[in-house]
C-alpha cells in the first residue's frame, strides 16, 4: 500500500468536503482497493459526527446579559468622561492655588513616532519640557487656538484665581452634553490666557493639528475652549487596564465628540499615535470630515478611574 | 450575512447601537458559546467567555478591518479568551496530566489507529459521543481548538485559517493530526475495538 499518512490526511479533508474534485476522484479510486482506508474513513466520520452533534443551545442569559453589560459599559464611559472633565478642571485650579511653578506643557508636535507617543506621558513629565517644545517649534506654526490652550496650561504659577472652580465643571459639561456654546467665554480663561502669553510665550508648542497631552496638570477648560473655537472634532483617549508604557493596543479607547456638544463616538483605537488617530478617523469614520482637529487630550486609567502618571 | 450587511452592522455598533450589538450577539452566539463550552469544559465559564468575547469585540471594533469575516474575528477573540482562562485555571490548580507535544513530533506515528468493524455506529450513539468529548479534553489546547472550530462549529478550512491565522495547508494537516491524536486516545480508552491491541484493551478496559 502507498503512503498511509498521505491518504489518511486526504481522508480527513475529504470528510470535511475540502478536497478538490481531482483529489477526490483520486481518493475514491484508492478507497476501492484499500480496506484499511475504508475503515479509517468510517472512524473519521464517526468522530466528526459525534462532535458535530455535540453542539448545544446557548442560554438565554448570553444575549440578554451581554446586552445589559454593553449598555452599562456605555453608560460608565459617559460617566467617566464627565468625571474626567471635572477632575481635570479641579486639578488645574488646585495647581494654581498651590502656586506651583510653571508646569511643563505636556504636549508635543505631530511628528512623534509611535514609541515616543506611547511613553510620552511618563517621559515628558521627567524630562525638560524644552526639548519637546523646541522640536515642536521647528515645525509649522501652531494654530491660534492651540497656542491659547498651551499658554493656558503653562500659567499655573501665576495669577489664576479660584473662580473657575464653581463655574468650570458646569461649563465643561454643558460644552459637551448641552448646547451652551458660550459657556467658555468666562473671564478667567481670558485672564489666564493673557497672563500666560506674557510670561511664557515659548510654550505655545502646537505644531500640527494633532496634540497629545499628558494628564498631569491638564487644563481641561482651555482645551475645550480651544476646541470650540476651532469648530472641529476632537477626541479623548482613555487607556484602561495596563499602564503605560506597556500599553496594549486593545486597551485604548477613544471618545470622539463634536464641538456642538454631542457625544458622537466611542471607538477603540489600535494605534496609539497621532498619525494612527488621524489615519483611522479619516479613513474609517469621517472621510474628509475630520480635517484637522484631532486631539488626544487625556489618558485615563479606566479601571482605576484615575490619571495615569 | 453579506459583507455589506456586516459593514453596516459594524458601523451601527460603533455608534453605540444596542440593537445592532444584540443582532451581532444572536448571530454568532451559538458558535461562540459552543467554542467556549468545549474549550473551558463548563457552562459557567462558557457564558463568561462568550459575554466577554462580544464585549471585547465591541471595545476593539476599531481594529476590525474587514479583511476577515466578522465571525472569524469573533472566534479568534473567543479562542484567545478561552485559552487565557485555561491558563489561569492551570495556574490555580494542577491540571490533569496532558501531554502537550504533538504526535508526529515526538516520533510516534502520525496515523489513525487500525480499527475493525464499524466504529461509526458506536460513535454515533450517545455514549460514543460522550466518549469523544471526554477524549477531546485530553488533547492539547490547540488541537482541541481546531477540532472544535471544525467539527463542533462547522467552520470551513478557510474560516479556521482566518481564525487561527494559519495557511490552508497547515489547517488541513493540523486537523488531521488532531484527529489522529483523538482517535488514538479513543482507542486507548477502548471506545472501539482495535484488533491489534485487543489483548491489552481487554485487560484494562473499564466498565
Amino acid at each position: 500500500m502507498e503512503d498511509h499518512g498521505y491518504w489518511q490526511e486526504q481522508l480527513s479533508a475529504f470528510v470535511d468536503g475540502e478536497l478538490s474534485p481531482e483529489e477526490e476522484a483520486e481518493l475514491r479510486e484508492h478507497l476501492e482497493g484499500c480496506a484499511g482506508c475504508r475503515s479509517a474513513l468510517a472512524l473519521l466520520r464517526g468522530m466528526t459526527g459525534a462532535l458535530a452533534s455535540a453542539e448545544e443551545e446557548p442560554p438565554a442569559a448570553l444575549p440578554e446579559g451581554t446586552r445589559f453589560l454593553f449598555e452599562r459599559e456605555k453608560t460608565d464611559r459617559k460617566f467617566i468622561l464627565k468625571r474626567w472633565r471635572f477632575t481635570a478642571i479641579a486639578a488645574v485650579v488646585c495647581l494654581a492655588l498651590l502656586g506651583f511653578g510653571t508646569q511643563a506643557p505636556r504636549l508635543f508636535g505631530g511628528n512623534t513616532a509611535k514609541t515616543e507617543a506611547v511613553s510620552a506621558p511618563m517621559a515628558i513629565a521627567d524630562e525638560s519640557p524644552t526639548a519637546s517644545l523646541m522640536e515642536a517649534d521647528e515645525a509649522e506654526p501652531a494654530p491660534a487656538e492651540a497656542q491659547k490652550g498651551a499658554t493656558l496650561r503653562a500659567s499655573g504659577g501665576g495669577m489664576p484665581t479660584p473662580e473657575p472652580a464653581p463655574q468650570a465643571p458646569a461649563a465643561a459639561d454643558s460644552a459637551v452634553y448641552g448646547s451652551a456654546n458660550g459657556a467658555w467665554s468666562g473671564e478667567t480663561p481670558a485672564e489666564d490666557s493673557g497672563e500666560a502669553q506674557e510670561n511664557s510665550p515659548d510654550t505655545a508648542a502646537g505644531t500640527s493639528p494633532y496634540y497629545m497631552y499628558s494628564t498631569e496638570g491638564l487644563p481641561g477648560y482651555a482645551i475645550y475652549q480651544e476646541l470650540e473655537n476651532a469648530g472641529g472634532w476632537y477626541c479623548v483617549c482613555f487607556v484602561y487596564g495596563e499602564m503605560l508604557p506597556s500599553i496594549r493596543e486593545d486597551r485604548i479607547c477613544v471618545a470622539l465628540e463634536s464641538p456642538e456638544g454631542q457625544e458622537r463616538w466611542k471607538i477603540p483605537l489600535s494605534v496609539f499615535t497621532k498619525e494612527g488617530l488621524r489615519e483611522q478617523f479619516n479613513e474609517i469614520y469621517y472621510g474628509d470630515q475630520l480635517s484637522q482637529e484631532v486631539l488626544v487630550i487625556g489618558i485615563l486609567d479606566m479601571e482605576e478611574e484615575k490619571w495615569l502618571p | 450575512m453579506t459583507k455589506e450587511e456586516e459593514a453596516r452592522l459594524v458601523q451601527a455598533i460603533r455608534a453605540g447601537d444596542g440593537d445592532a450589538f444584540e443582532t451581532l450577539v444572536r448571530e454568532h452566539q451559538t458558535r461562540v458559546y459552543n467554542l467556549a463550552l468545549r474549550m473551558t469544559g463548563n457552562p459557567e465559564d462558557a457564558l463568561d467567555v462568550s459575554q466577554e468575547t462580544f464585549l471585547k469585540a465591541w471595545r476593539t471594533l476599531g481594529q476590525f478591518r474587514g479583511d476577515c469575516s466578522l465571525g472569524s474575528w469573533l472566534y479568534r477573540i473567543a479562542s484567545n479568551l478561552s485559552i487565557d482562562l485555561l491558563r489561569k485555571a492551570k495556574r490555580r490548580q494542577t491540571e490533569k496530566l496532558v501531554s502537550l507535544e504533538d504526535p508526529g513530533e515526538d516520533g510516534r506515528p502520525l496515523e489513525l489507529p487500525d480499527v475493525s468493524g464499524d466504529p461509526q455506529l458506536l460513535l454515533e450513539r450517545a455514549e460514543g459521543r460522550q466518549a469523544v468529548l471526554e477524549c477531546l479534553d485530553q488533547l492539547p489546547r490547540e488541537q482541541k481548538l481546531i477540532l472544535v472550530l471544525r467539527d463542533v462549529n462547522g467552520l470551513s478550512y478557510e474560516e479556521i485559517g482566518e481564525t487561527m491565522n494559519l495557511e490552508l495547508g497547515t489547517v488541513k494537516s493540523r486537523i488531521f493530526r488532531a484527529r489522529a491524536r483523538l482517535a488514538n486516545v479513543l482507542a486507548e480508552q477502548g471506545t472501539f475495538d482495535r484488533p491489534t491491541a485487543s489483548k491489552k484493551l481487554s485487560k484494562d478496559r473499564r466498565g
